[in-house]
C-alpha cells in the first residue's frame, strides 16, 4: 500500500541527520545541501524538517512533462531523462521542497523512500500508511499554525 | 578529495591581508589524522617558543577531522588551538559543537591557520573555496547574538554559520572564549582573547560542496552498527538525551565529588536543586543537539518566573551548573542560567568564570578582599545577584575587581597578595572544573597531567571511577590509575583528531573508530593503530609545552588537595596521593621521571624525530 | 533501623516520589533491603534492579553513603541506622 513520510515537529532538534542520510541515499555523498529534506532552525529553539507533500503543483508547472504521479505509490516522481532543470517546478512549489541539483542539473524531491526515518535520533520522522496520513498532516498543520503562540506560551507563561 | 577530508588547509595572514589554500599532505593525514594532530604538528613546527600569546606571532587554528561532517555519530564539531594567554600550559585547545565545524568542510577546508594581526577589526567570510577578509568595524563591540544576526543579514543567508568573539575577547579578557551558533563555546584556555588580539571578530562559513569517503557503502554499514550501539547504550541512548550532562550533579554530589565553596568541600545537601532531574521539573523546554548528533544532550531552558524571568537559550551544561552553582554556593537554576546566558552573550568561558568568582568569594569571606576591593559587591557564597553582576564586570572589565579577575587567577593573585595564591583552584593556570580531586584520585591525576592544565576532558577518569567504562575502578585507590589515565589520554587524542564528540566513547571503542576510519580513508586502521596514533599526538602536544619549560614541577595540584583532608562526604579524611601515581605515570609513558619530559627513545618509537632531538637538548640542560 | 532509599534519573520513576524510607531489622544486608523495597514497589522495580542469577543488573549502580557497594561487600554489605542507599542508572557527561 502507499506510504507517506510524516514528522512530529515538536520532537525535532534540528540535528540534520535526515539531510545527510538523504544525500547519501540519492547521490552517495555527504552533503546536507543536496538532500530532499531540509531542516530549518529558527532561534530561539524552533526546529523542523520540510519535505515534499506530494501536492502535485509542480506537475502542471513542468514544461517538459518530467513530473508525474506514480499510480501505485501516489508519489510525484522526476523523470530524469525528460527533466531539463529549467526550474519551473521550484517556482511552483509552495513548500520549497523541490529544487534543481547543481551537480546533476536535475530536479530533486522527496519520494518517501523512508531512509531518513531510522536515522532520526528523536524518532520525529515516520512512514505511515496513506489511510492514516490525514491525521498526521492535520497535526503538522496545527503545529505550524500554532508554533509561534505555543513557543510564546512555553517561554512567557506557565500554566497555573 | 575523498577519504573524508575536504583536502585543503586555509592559511590566512592578517598582517598582510593575504590568504592561500594548501593541499593536505598525505603523511600528515596518515600520521596526525586531523584536529589535535594537525594542531600539534603545526604548533611544534611553526610556533616559535617564547612568543606573546596576545601578540601577532601567536598562531590561531581552527580544525576539523576526517570524520567531521560525515554520518559518523555526533560528528558535528571543531576545535580551536593557540598558545594560551591564560595558562602556563602553553598548549591552548578548546572544542565546540553546534553547526560551524561541518560547514567549514562543506566550504572546502579541513582547517584554518591564522597568523599576524589585522590593523582594524575584520571578519573572514569563507564560502565554497573562496575567502574574503571583510571589514568588521561596524560589529566590533557588539555582543555574540548581535554579531551573528548582523553577519547573516549582511551576507544575505541565514544558513551561514558564525564563530565569533564577544566584547570579552575584544577586551583581551583572558577568560574569553570563542562562541559559535549563538550558544556553543570553544570555552577553555582564553582563546577568545587570542582572536581579539588579532582583531579578528568572526569567521563566517557557508559551504555546499560534497564530502566523500573512500568506501561509502562499507562506511554506512559501519555507521549503522555504531548507531545501534549508541541507541542501546543507556548513557548515550537515555540518560544524556533525557537529562543532559547535568544528569551528573546528583551522582557526583553523592560520591562526595561536587566542588562546593571553591573546592572547600565536595558535598552539599542542597545540590539536588541544581540537578538535571530538577531542571526537567522547572526551566527545561526541550533538548537539542549539535549537527548530526545522535545523542542530543544539549538543553534549551527558559526562566519564566522570578527575578531572572526572560532568560532563554541553550544550556546550562553540568560544568556551568557547577561553576555558577555549588562553586559559588548558589543553589538555584534560574540564576545559573542567567549567568550562563551572559557568558554566551559576552563570550566568556563559564567554567573559568564560575571558578574565579568562587575564588573571589572565598577571598572575600576570609577578609582577603574587602568591599572596597570588590567595588561594593557583597561577595558572600550564595549571593547570586553579586555573582551574576560580577560575570558582566569580568566580561567588560568593569570596575577594579572585574578588570583584575579578567586577567586570570595568577595575575590577579600577584596584585591581591595576602596568600590569595594558595586558594587558587587551578592547574597550570587553568581553573579546575566540576570534580573534586580528593573524591576521584584517577581524575585528579588527569588534572595534574592533562596537557591543557586543569582539564577534565583529555582523560575523563570519571568514566571508570563513577560510570564503570571501560571497567569499574574504585575512585579512592591509586591502583591502575596511571595506566588507565594514559589509555584515555591516548584514545581521546585520537578522537579529538578524527574530530567527533567524545561522548560517543561511552558506547564506542577504539575498534569502532578503526573500522570507521578504514572505510572513511581507505587506509589500514586497527585499534592498536588508533591508540598508537593518539599516543603520538599526545606526546607531540607535550613537547610543545615542554620546550617552553613545562615539566614535572607543573604537573601538580593545589595544596588543598594534597594536604587538607576532605571535610565531608565519602571521601572525608582523604587527600590525593599524587606522587606515587605521577611516578608510575611517567614510567608507563616512557617519560623522564624527574622532569616529566618525554624520553627521546619514546618519541623516536612514535616517529617524532625532531621532537626527540628537542627532548635530548632539554634533558641535557636539566 | 531506618534506611533511606532514593532513585535518580531514569530510575526515579520506579520509586514512588523517587524516595522511600525503609524500616529494617538490625544488621540487614543491602540485598535484603532491596528485596524489602521490591516488596513495597513491585515487579517493575525487580526487573530493573536484578538481572540473571540474582545479580544486580549491569545498568544499576548502588551507592551506600556515597560509596559504590562493589568496593564494599557488594549486595552482602551490612547496613546501619541512618544509612542512605542511592540507586543510579549509567550516567556520564563532561
Amino acid at each position: 500500500m502507499a506510504k507517506a513520510l510524516v514528522v512530529d515537529s515538536r520532537l525535532c532538534v534540528g540535528c540534520g541527520r535526515c539531510e545527510l542520510t538523504c544525500s547519501y541515499a540519492k547521490f552517495k555523498v555527504f552533503n546536507p545541501y543536496r538532500a530532499a529534506i531540509r531542516v530549518v532552525k529558527m532561534e530561539p529553539g524552533v526546529d523542523t524538517p520540510i519535505f515534499c507533500m506530494q501536492c502535485g503543483a509542480c506537475i502542471d508547472a513542468c514544461p517538459e512533462g518530467a513530473l508525474s504521479r506514480d499510480p501505485e505509490t501516489l508519489v510525484v516522481k522526476v523523470d530524469e531523462e525528460k527533466c531539463k532543470g529549467c526550474p519551473f517546478c521550484a517556482m511552483a512549489c509552495p513548500y520549497g521542497a523541490i529544487y534543481v541539483d547543481p551537480e546533476t542539473g536535475k530536479a530533486v524531491k522527496c519520494d518517501y523512500c523512508g531512509e531518513c526515518v531510522e536515522t532520526c535520533p528523536q524518532g520525529a520522522l515516520r512512514l505511515v500508511e496513506v489511510e492514516d496520513l490525514p491525521w498526521f498532516r492535520a497535526r503538522s498543520m496545527a503545529v505550524a499554525i500554532t508554533a509561534a503562540p505555543q513557543l510564546a506560551r512555553w517561554l512567557w507563561y506557565k500554566l497555573p | 578529495m575523498p577519504r573524508g577530508y575536504a583536502g585543503r588547509l586555509l592559511r590566512v595572514d592578517l598582517t598582510s591581508g593575504k590568504w592561500k589554500a594548501e593541499e593536505l599532505p598525505e603523511g600528515m593525514m596518515r600520521d596526525f589524522v586531523g584536529g589535535n594532530g594537525f594542531a600539534a604538528y603545526i604548533m611544534f613546527n611553526e610556533l616559535k617558543p617564547g612568543v606573546d600569546p596576545l601578540g601577532p606571532d601567536n598562531i590561531l587554528m581552527f580544525m576539523t577531522g576526517p570524520l567531521t561532517g560525515t554520518p559518523f555519530p555526533s560528528s558535528g564539531r571543531y576545535a580551536a588551538y593557540a598558545k594560551s594567554p591564560l595558562t602556563t600550559a602553553i598548549w591552548g585547545e578548546a572544542h565546540s559543537g553546534g553547526y560551524w565545524g561541518p560547514e567549514l568542510k562543506y566550504a572546502g577546508f579541513d582547517g584554518i591557520i591564522i597568523t599576524g594581526r589585522a590593523e582594524k577589526p575584520v571578519y573572514l567570510w569563507v564560502h565554497d573555496g573562496e575567502v574574503e577578509i571583510r571589514d568588521a568595524s561596524h560589529i566590533w563591540g557588539l555582543d555574540v547574538f548581535e554579531t551573528e544576526t548582523i553577519i547573516k543579514q549582511e551576507l544575505g543567508d541565514d544558513r551561514v554559520k558564525v564563530a565569533c568573539i564577544g566584547p570579552a575577547g575584544e577586551k583581551l579578557v583572558r577568560l574569553a572564549c570563542i562562541m559559535n551558533d549563538l550558544y556553543r563555546a570553544a570555552g577553555r584556555c582564553g582563546l577568545g582573547a587570542v582572536m581579539g588580539s588579532k582583531k579578528l571578530k568572526a569567521i563566517a562559513v557557508r559551504g555546499s560542496m560534497d564530502i566523500e569517503v573512500e568506501k561509502p557503502d562499507e562506511f554506512m554499514e559501519v555507521v549503522k552498527e555504531l548507531l545501534d550501539k549508541m541507541k542501546e547504550n543507556p548513557v548515550t541512548g537515555q540518560a544524556l538525551p533525557t537529562y543532559g550532562t547535568n544528569v551528573l550533579t546528583n551522582i557526583i554530589n553523592t560520591a562526595g565529588g561536587l566542588p562546593t565553596f571553591n573546592f572547600q568541600q565536595g558535598w552539599h545537601p542542597d545540590a539536588w536543586l541544581n540537578s538535571g532531574e530538577h531542571m526537567r521539573d522547572t526551566i527545561l523546554v526541550k533538548n537539542r543537539g549539535c549537527r548530526f548528533c545522535w545523542i542530543r544532550c544539549a538543553r534549551f531552558c527558559a526562566v519564566t518566573t522570578g527575578p531572572y524571568a526572560g532568560v532563554v537559550g541553550e544550556g546550562p551544561e553540568y560544568e556551568t551548573v557547577w561553576a555558577f552553582g555549588s562553586q559559588c554556593g548558589v543553589f538555584r537554576l534560574d540564576a545559573i542560567h542567567a549567568a550562563n546566558t551572559l557568558c554566551n552573550k559576552y563570550g566568556l568561558d563559564t567554567i573559568s568564570t564560575g571558578n574565579i568568582i568562587g575564588w573571589a568569594m572565598e577571598l572575600y569571606e576570609r577578609g582577603i578582599l574587602t568591599k572596597e576591593d570588590t567595588d561594593g559587591l557583597d561577595l558572600h557564597f550564595g549571593n547570586h545577584e553579586a555573582m551574576v553582576e560580577l560575570v558582566e564586570r569580568i566580561a567588560l572589565r568593569k570596575g577594579k575587581l572585574g578588570d583584575l579577575l579578567a586577567e586570570g587567577w595568577h595575575r590577579a593573585a600577584e596584585k591581591i597578595g595576602k596568600g590569595s595564591e594558595r586558594l587558587i583552584m587551578a592547574v597550570k593556570g587553568l581553573g579546575l572544573p566540576a570534580y573534586e580531586p580528593r573524591a576521584f584520585w584517577g581524575h585528579a591525576l588527569g588534572y595534574a597531567t592533562n596537557v591543557r592544565g586543569g582539564c577534565h576532558l583529555r582523560a575523563y577518569m570519571i568514566a571508570p571511577e563513577v560510570l564503570g567504562v571501560p571497567k569499574k575502578m574504585d575512585p579512592l585507590t591509586t591502583e591502575g590509575k596511571a595506566e588507565m589515565c594514559i589509555w584515555f589520554q591516548n584514545y581521546f587524542a585520537f578522537v579529538d583528531s578524527s574530530l567527533v564528540c567524545k561522548f560517543v566513547t561511552f558506547a564506542l571503542t577504539p575498534e569502532d573508530f578503526a573500522r570507521a576510519m578504514a572505510a572513511c580513508t581507505g587506509w589500514d586502521w586497527d585499534a592498536d593503530k588508533v591508540l598508537l596514533t593518539g599516543e603520538r599526538i599526545y606526546n607531540l602536544e607535550r613537547m610543545v609545552q615542554c620546550r617552553e619549560g613545562v615539566g614535572r614541577k607543573d604537573d601538580t595540584l593545589p595544596e588543598r588537595f594534597l594536604k587538607e583532608p576532605a571535610p565531608v562526604g565519602p571521601a572525608k579524611g582523604k587527600v590525593v596521593p599524587l606522587k606515587e601515581m605521577l611516578d608510575e605515570y611517567y614510567k608507563l609513558r616512557g617519560w623522564d621521571v624527574e622532569t616529566g619530559i618525554p624520553l627521546p627513545e619514546t618519541l623516536r618509537r612514535l616517529g617524532l624525530e625532531d621532537a626527540a632531538k628537542t627532548a635530548e637538548e632539554l634533558l641535557k640542560k636539566s | 533501623m531506618k534506611v533511606r532509599v532514593r532513585a535518580f534519573a531514569t530510575l526515579a520513576g520506579l520509586l514512588s516520589g523517587g524516595e522511600v524510607e525503609l524500616e529494617l531489622p538490625e544488621g540487614c544486608t543491602i540485598r535484603e533491603a532491596l528485596e524489602a523495597l521490591i516488596g513495597r514497589c513491585g515487579k517493575v522495580l525487580a526487573q530493573a534492579l536484578f538481572g540473571q542469577e540474582g545479580r544486580l543488573a549491569p545498568g544499576v549502580k548502588v551507592m551506600l553513603n556515597g560509596r559504590d557497594i562493589d568496593f564494599l561487600s557488594g549486595l552482602n554489605t551490612r547496613l546501619s541506622d541512618g544509612d542512605e542507599v542511592f540507586l543510579f542508572p549509567p550516567v556520564g557527561g563532561g
